[in-house]
């Protein structure tokens, strides 16, 4: 049990094994209990209660605006979409049905429709072309624990487990597949547009998503309130 | 016209849909499906919960100032605190009294402070009818009942800044509860870490004297990994600590962490099979880690099964 300190500790490697292969599984009870935190404060916000805001604001910040700065990079608008979001979240949570679907989709749903609304507004405006989006390439998961922003620790790690689990789930996906996703998230492009841009079929297009989605949601099946 | 979809085209475009990328026509069709098939609802709700785990494949935002954080944050607060006392007001209710003087119309609550009423002119006569006598007897009451509606109002004010603190208190202890309820699941989690059916300890030291030890928890059925390590030396600024996992054909990186005092506990989250592992370590590195390590293992230790 106490062992020696190995002669080798770091034994000649063949071939480094990438962080991104790793399939990670999420401590249900946490996600549980996480998603019962987050119900708990939109029914406090359904009841008017401006702190349970704050709260939700502190707790979901860092993804929001990681989505949000994805979509639309320039500060100005993510800082003001970024508002509008948790400013829906405020105004429609009455209008919240914990049937229907989690907390965390239904605030990164706003928060997604809301950024490609702008995106599409400020194309339409400038008539610019899309800037062609790369999925960040799955790395180190000391990245998942770097706390630059000031959160809840806790928080953070488990929002750090989710990211890992997310972006290993993504690596394993074929490039093509990958890209369709991306550009449909991310760039909000229809699967028409995504296929005149990469010059394939659309049934391929459409063909490439069903089968990402398809295999991210088998991978990500830990993630799920009721996986275990 | 649209097109009138069947379930099994309706179902096929449920992913195109959940991540809303169907052209305009053939999403009207869609979702004119959708409105009316459970089956087809519940699985856009499952497919919009994995598409929005997308959001989490983003990278952190290392240079978003905290001044945008705390900006927004403030406004919102502003915007939540404005509504909810323009929407929490009582509005202005009028009170319009019918009586053989006159009609008074008055903001209730100025009522009892205001003195100066619309009220027509007494008629002055030498004898008056019985209906003047009612009358009179009526503005008497009236006034007496500005006084008790003026007593009642500020009785209300005084209720109402109860109710307000009270308010205050309920929502500091609501925002404590969930602060700990959080804490405590996150707790139990560690707890499951140290404690399970499963879980292998490593011990891992150091040659040197005054030896920073630490004991490392892997749990093989949830694939968490705990570390917990003291008598570690104080970090220099811009460095970490970073935990690696040892197997057969490379090196890891489990993360990195920083002591306090010395001491630090640290979780990651990893599969690994349980013969894969031949060692942990943990050397200092750059704040931001390192892809592969760059120093000597400051403690290490061999995998127990």
């Amino acid at each position: 049990m106490n062992p020696p300190i190995p002669s080798e500790p770091y034994p000649s490697t063949a071939a480094d094994e990438p962080t991104s292969s790793a399939r990670a599984g999420a401590p249900a009870e946490g996600v549980r209990a996480s998603a019962e935190l987050d119900r708990e404060l939109v029914r406090r916000m359904q009841a008017g209660d401006e702190r349970a805001l704050g709260t939700f604001y502190d707790r979901w910040f860092p993804v929001v605006n990681c989505l949000v700065t994805r979509i639309l990079k320039t500060p100005a608008e993510v800082e003001d979409v970024v508002e509008e979001t948790f400013w829906q979240v405020w105004r429609q949570a009455a209008r919240f049905d914990a049937d229907r679907g989690s907390v965390q989709t239904w605030l990164l749903t706003i928060a997604r429709s809301r950024a490609l609304d702008r995106l599409r507004a400020t194309r339409r405006r400038r008539e610019e072309p899309i800037e062609q989006g790369q999925l960040d390439d799955a790395t180190n998961i000391a990245e998942s624990f770097d706390a630059r922003a000031p959160n809840d620790p806790l928080l953070d790690v488990e929002h750090a487990e989710r990211r890992q689990i997310v972006r290993a789930a993504l690596s394993e996906l074929p490039a093509e597949q990958r890209e369709a996703l991306e550009l449909g998230y991310f760039s909000g492009l229809s699967q028409s547009e995504i296929a005149q841009r990469t010059g394939q079929p659309l049934g391929t297009v459409k063909t490439r998503m069903r089968l990402a989605i398809q295999k991210l949601r088998d991978r990500l099946i830990v993630l799920r309130e009721d996986a275990r | 016209m649209m097109h009138e979809m069947t379930h099994e085209e309706a179902f096929a475009a449920i992913d195109a849909a959940a991540l809303d990328v169907l052209d305009g026509s053939e999403r009207a069709a869609v979702f004119a499906h959708i409105e009316g098939c459970g089956t087809c609802r519940a699985e856009l709700e499952a497919v919009r919960a994995t598409v929005a785990n997308l959001a989490f494949s983003t990278a952190l935002a290392a240079d978003t100032p905290v001044a945008s954080r705390s900006r927004i944050r403030q406004r919102l607060m502003q915007r939540a605190s404005s509504e909810e006392r323009s929407s929490g007001e009582t509005p202005l209710s009028m009170n319009v009294v019918t009586h053989p003087l006159g009609t008074v119309v008055q903001p209730v609550d100025t009522a009892a402070a205001n003195g100066s009423r619309t009220v027509l002119p007494l008629r002055k006569r030498l004898g008056w009818r019985a209906a003047e006598w009612t009358a009179l007897a009526a503005g008497i009451l009236f006034a007496a009942s500005l006084g008790v509606i003026g007593a009642m109002w500020q009785e209300r004010g005084r209720l109402r800044a109860t109710i307000d603190a009270a308010s205050t208190s309920q929502r500091a202890a609501i925002a404590m509860r969930d602060s700990l309820r959080s804490r405590l699941s996150v707790q139990d989690s560690l707890l499951g870490g140290l404690t399970g059916r499963d879980v292998a300890v490593m011990t891992l030291t150091s040659a040197a004297a005054r030896a920073p030890f630490a004991r490392m928890f892997w749990d093989k059925a949830a694939n968490t990994w705990t570390l917990v390590a003291h008598d570690l030396p104080p970090l220099k600024p811009g460095r970490a600590y970073q935990l690696w996992l040892v197997t057969r054909t490379g090196k890891i990186s489990a993360g990195t962490f920083a002591e306090r005092n010395g001491n630090a506990v640290m979780r990651a989250t990893y599969a690994l099979p349980a013969d894969e592992l031949r060692a942990i370590a943990v050397t200092e590195e750059p704040a931001a880690g390192s892809p592969q390590p760059t120093s000597a293992p400051l403690i290490a230790a061999t995998a127990t099964q």
